[in-house]
Protein backbone atom coordinates (compact mmCIF):
# COMPACT_ATOMS: atom_id res chain seq x y z
CA UNK A 1 0.00 0.00 0.00
CA UNK A 2 1.18 3.54 -0.72
CA UNK A 3 1.37 6.33 1.88
CA UNK A 4 -1.67 7.99 0.26
CA UNK A 5 -3.71 4.81 0.65
CA UNK A 6 -2.62 4.21 4.24
CA UNK A 7 -3.20 7.81 5.34
CA UNK A 8 -6.42 8.39 3.41
CA UNK A 9 -8.37 11.16 5.25
CA UNK A 10 -11.65 9.19 5.09
CA UNK A 11 -9.97 6.22 6.79
CA UNK A 12 -8.35 8.46 9.41
CA UNK A 13 -11.65 10.18 10.23
CA UNK A 14 -13.49 6.85 10.32
CA UNK A 15 -10.90 5.28 12.65
CA UNK A 16 -11.02 8.27 14.98
CA UNK A 17 -14.84 8.22 15.24
CA UNK A 18 -15.07 4.42 15.50
CA UNK A 19 -12.15 4.26 17.96
CA UNK A 20 -13.80 6.89 20.15
CA UNK A 21 -17.14 5.05 20.00
CA UNK A 22 -15.51 1.72 20.87
CA UNK A 23 -13.72 3.36 23.78
CA UNK A 24 -16.88 4.79 25.36
CA UNK A 25 -18.64 1.40 25.03
CA UNK A 26 -15.64 -0.22 26.78
CA UNK A 27 -15.72 2.54 29.42
CA UNK A 28 -19.37 1.74 30.14
CA UNK A 29 -18.62 -2.04 30.25
CA UNK A 30 -15.70 -1.45 32.64
CA UNK A 31 -18.08 -0.65 35.51
CA UNK A 32 -18.93 -4.38 35.75
CA UNK A 33 -16.35 -5.67 38.19
CA UNK A 34 -16.30 -8.54 40.65
CA UNK A 35 -13.97 -11.47 41.21
CA UNK A 36 -12.47 -10.51 37.83
CA UNK A 37 -12.84 -7.35 35.69
CA UNK A 38 -15.83 -8.94 33.91
CA UNK A 39 -16.72 -5.84 31.90
CA UNK A 40 -13.29 -5.53 30.31
CA UNK A 41 -13.25 -9.29 29.64
CA UNK A 42 -16.64 -9.01 27.92
CA UNK A 43 -15.43 -5.98 25.91
CA UNK A 44 -12.37 -7.92 24.72
CA UNK A 45 -14.43 -10.99 23.77
CA UNK A 46 -17.06 -8.91 21.93
CA UNK A 47 -14.39 -6.91 20.10
CA UNK A 48 -12.51 -10.06 19.08
CA UNK A 49 -15.68 -11.64 17.68
CA UNK A 50 -16.56 -8.44 15.82
CA UNK A 51 -13.01 -8.04 14.45
CA UNK A 52 -13.05 -11.62 13.15
CA UNK A 53 -16.45 -11.10 11.56
CA UNK A 54 -15.46 -7.76 10.00
CA UNK A 55 -12.15 -9.03 8.56
CA UNK A 56 -14.08 -11.58 6.49
CA UNK A 57 -17.23 -9.54 5.85
CA UNK A 58 -15.34 -6.50 4.47
CA UNK A 59 -12.52 -8.53 2.96
CA UNK A 60 -12.50 -6.57 -0.33
CA UNK A 61 -12.89 -3.15 1.22
CA UNK A 62 -9.77 -1.80 2.99
CA UNK A 63 -11.59 1.33 4.17
CA UNK A 64 -14.25 -0.59 6.09
CA UNK A 65 -11.74 -3.11 7.42
CA UNK A 66 -9.68 -0.23 8.84
CA UNK A 67 -12.71 1.54 10.34
CA UNK A 68 -14.32 -1.55 11.88
CA UNK A 69 -11.29 -3.65 12.84
CA UNK A 70 -8.69 -1.00 13.71
CA UNK A 71 -11.20 1.63 14.84
CA UNK A 72 -14.26 0.06 16.47
CA UNK A 73 -12.89 -3.34 17.59
CA UNK A 74 -9.51 -1.83 18.49
CA UNK A 75 -11.17 0.91 20.55
CA UNK A 76 -13.55 -1.53 22.26
CA UNK A 77 -10.78 -3.96 23.22
CA UNK A 78 -7.82 -3.14 25.41
CA UNK A 79 -4.53 -4.75 26.30
CA UNK A 80 -3.33 -2.14 28.79
CA UNK A 81 -6.27 -2.77 31.17
CA UNK A 82 -5.43 -6.48 31.19
CA UNK A 83 -1.80 -5.61 32.04
CA UNK A 84 -2.86 -3.23 34.82
CA UNK A 85 -5.29 -5.73 36.37
CA UNK A 86 -2.90 -8.70 36.28
CA UNK A 87 0.04 -6.72 37.69
CA UNK A 88 -2.13 -5.37 40.51
CA UNK A 89 -3.55 -8.85 41.28
CA UNK A 90 -0.06 -10.39 41.27
CA UNK A 91 1.41 -7.60 43.42
CA UNK A 92 -1.28 -8.19 46.04
CA UNK A 93 -0.64 -11.94 46.10
CA UNK A 94 -3.72 -12.99 44.11
CA UNK A 95 -1.70 -15.08 41.65
CA UNK A 96 -4.43 -17.61 40.87
CA UNK A 97 -6.84 -14.81 39.96
CA UNK A 98 -4.21 -13.16 37.77
CA UNK A 99 -3.48 -16.42 35.92
CA UNK A 100 -7.20 -17.20 35.56
CA UNK A 101 -7.91 -13.75 34.11
CA UNK A 102 -5.03 -14.12 31.62
CA UNK A 103 -6.13 -17.60 30.53
CA UNK A 104 -9.79 -16.57 30.19
CA UNK A 105 -8.81 -13.47 28.20
CA UNK A 106 -6.58 -15.43 25.83
CA UNK A 107 -8.84 -18.46 25.35
CA UNK A 108 -12.21 -16.65 25.14
CA UNK A 109 -10.93 -13.79 22.94
CA UNK A 110 -9.24 -16.13 20.47
CA UNK A 111 -12.29 -18.44 20.41
CA UNK A 112 -14.57 -15.45 19.79
CA UNK A 113 -12.32 -14.30 16.94
CA UNK A 114 -12.49 -17.83 15.47
CA UNK A 115 -16.31 -17.79 15.47
CA UNK A 116 -16.27 -14.28 14.03
CA UNK A 117 -14.01 -15.40 11.19
CA UNK A 118 -16.30 -18.40 10.65
CA UNK A 119 -19.50 -16.33 10.49
CA UNK A 120 -18.17 -13.31 8.59
CA UNK B 1 -19.52 8.56 35.18
CA UNK B 2 -20.49 11.95 33.87
CA UNK B 3 -21.06 13.07 30.29
CA UNK B 4 -17.70 14.88 30.55
CA UNK B 5 -16.02 11.54 31.33
CA UNK B 6 -17.60 9.98 28.23
CA UNK B 7 -16.47 12.93 26.11
CA UNK B 8 -12.88 12.65 27.42
CA UNK B 9 -12.82 8.87 26.87
CA UNK B 10 -14.17 9.38 23.33
CA UNK B 11 -11.48 11.94 22.41
CA UNK B 12 -8.67 10.00 24.11
CA UNK B 13 -9.81 6.75 22.48
CA UNK B 14 -10.03 8.41 19.05
CA UNK B 15 -6.46 9.75 19.35
CA UNK B 16 -5.17 6.42 20.68
CA UNK B 17 -6.79 4.44 17.84
CA UNK B 18 -5.42 6.88 15.25
CA UNK B 19 -1.92 6.65 16.71
CA UNK B 20 -2.11 2.83 16.72
CA UNK B 21 -3.13 2.89 13.06
CA UNK B 22 -0.32 5.36 12.28
CA UNK B 23 2.28 3.11 13.94
CA UNK B 24 1.05 0.15 11.88
CA UNK B 25 0.93 2.23 8.69
CA UNK B 26 4.44 3.66 9.11
CA UNK B 27 5.87 0.20 9.86
CA UNK B 28 4.08 -1.26 6.81
CA UNK B 29 5.56 1.45 4.59
CA UNK B 30 9.07 1.04 6.00
CA UNK B 31 9.58 -2.69 6.69
CA UNK B 32 6.79 -4.23 4.58
CA UNK B 33 3.54 -5.97 5.47
CA UNK B 34 5.10 -9.33 6.47
CA UNK B 35 6.41 -8.14 9.82
CA UNK B 36 4.58 -4.82 10.29
CA UNK B 37 1.44 -6.42 11.76
CA UNK B 38 3.16 -8.38 14.51
CA UNK B 39 5.76 -5.72 15.30
CA UNK B 40 3.20 -2.91 15.53
CA UNK B 41 1.01 -5.06 17.84
CA UNK B 42 3.98 -5.67 20.12
CA UNK B 43 5.05 -2.03 20.03
CA UNK B 44 1.64 -0.45 20.74
CA UNK B 45 0.64 -2.97 23.41
CA UNK B 46 3.88 -2.87 25.37
CA UNK B 47 4.34 0.92 25.21
CA UNK B 48 0.61 1.42 25.92
CA UNK B 49 0.79 -0.83 28.98
CA UNK B 50 3.91 0.98 30.19
CA UNK B 51 2.27 4.36 29.71
CA UNK B 52 -0.83 3.21 31.62
CA UNK B 53 1.48 2.24 34.50
CA UNK B 54 2.78 5.80 34.52
CA UNK B 55 -0.72 7.31 34.24
CA UNK B 56 -2.05 5.21 37.13
CA UNK B 57 0.73 6.18 39.55
CA UNK B 58 2.16 9.55 38.57
CA UNK B 59 0.65 12.53 40.45
CA UNK B 60 0.48 14.52 37.20
CA UNK B 61 -2.39 12.23 36.11
CA UNK B 62 -4.12 12.05 39.47
CA UNK B 63 -7.37 13.88 38.58
CA UNK B 64 -10.45 11.96 37.44
CA UNK B 65 -10.56 13.92 34.17
CA UNK B 66 -6.96 13.03 33.32
CA UNK B 67 -7.59 9.39 34.22
CA UNK B 68 -10.63 9.31 31.91
CA UNK B 69 -8.72 10.86 29.00
CA UNK B 70 -5.34 9.13 29.36
CA UNK B 71 -6.16 5.77 30.98
CA UNK B 72 -9.64 4.74 29.78
CA UNK B 73 -9.42 6.81 26.58
CA UNK B 74 -5.91 7.03 25.18
CA UNK B 75 -4.27 3.86 26.59
CA UNK B 76 -7.41 1.80 26.00
CA UNK B 77 -7.74 3.04 22.42
CA UNK B 78 -4.03 2.75 21.68
CA UNK B 79 -3.71 -0.88 22.82
CA UNK B 80 -5.74 -3.76 21.43
CA UNK B 81 -6.70 -7.29 22.46
CA UNK B 82 -8.82 -8.01 19.38
CA UNK B 83 -5.72 -7.38 17.26
CA UNK B 84 -3.94 -10.17 19.13
CA UNK B 85 -6.95 -12.49 18.78
CA UNK B 86 -7.00 -11.98 14.99
CA UNK B 87 -3.19 -12.18 14.80
CA UNK B 88 -3.35 -15.74 16.20
CA UNK B 89 -5.14 -16.88 13.02
CA UNK B 90 -3.06 -14.88 10.54
CA UNK B 91 0.19 -16.70 11.24
CA UNK B 92 1.09 -20.39 11.73
CA UNK B 93 0.37 -21.51 15.32
CA UNK B 94 4.05 -22.29 15.98
CA UNK B 95 4.87 -18.65 15.28
CA UNK B 96 1.70 -16.96 16.56
CA UNK B 97 1.43 -18.64 19.98
CA UNK B 98 4.97 -17.84 21.18
CA UNK B 99 4.62 -14.31 19.75
CA UNK B 100 1.38 -13.79 21.72
CA UNK B 101 3.06 -15.17 24.86
CA UNK B 102 5.91 -12.68 24.37
CA UNK B 103 3.38 -9.83 23.99
CA UNK B 104 1.59 -10.80 27.20
CA UNK B 105 4.89 -11.19 29.04
CA UNK B 106 6.33 -7.88 27.87
CA UNK B 107 2.98 -6.14 28.45
CA UNK B 108 2.95 -7.35 32.07
CA UNK B 109 6.55 -6.24 32.58
CA UNK B 110 5.91 -2.96 30.73
CA UNK B 111 3.05 -1.98 33.05
CA UNK B 112 5.13 -2.86 36.14
CA UNK B 113 8.07 -0.82 34.81
CA UNK B 114 5.83 2.18 34.07
CA UNK B 115 4.22 2.01 37.51
CA UNK B 116 7.62 1.78 39.23
CA UNK B 117 9.03 4.66 37.17
CA UNK B 118 6.07 6.82 38.21
CA UNK B 119 6.46 5.81 41.87
CA UNK B 120 10.22 6.51 41.73
CA UNK B 121 9.73 9.98 40.24
CA UNK B 122 7.11 10.71 42.94
CA UNK B 123 9.56 9.75 45.68
CA UNK B 124 12.33 11.89 44.15
CA UNK B 125 10.03 14.90 44.38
Amino acid sequence: MSAAEVFNPVILLGIALAGGLGSIIRFAFSRWQGYLPWGILLANITASFFAGWAVIHFTNDNTWVAITVVGLAGGLSTFSSWAAATVQMSASGRLFRSALYTLLTLILSSTAAYFGLLLG
Amino acid sequence: MTSKDFYLVFVGGAIGALLRYAVGGILELTIGSNFAGSLSLLLVNVTGAMFLGIVNFHPRFASESKKSFWAAGFCGGFTTMSGIAIFLYQYPPLLAMPAAAVMFGFGFIGYAVGANLARASREVK
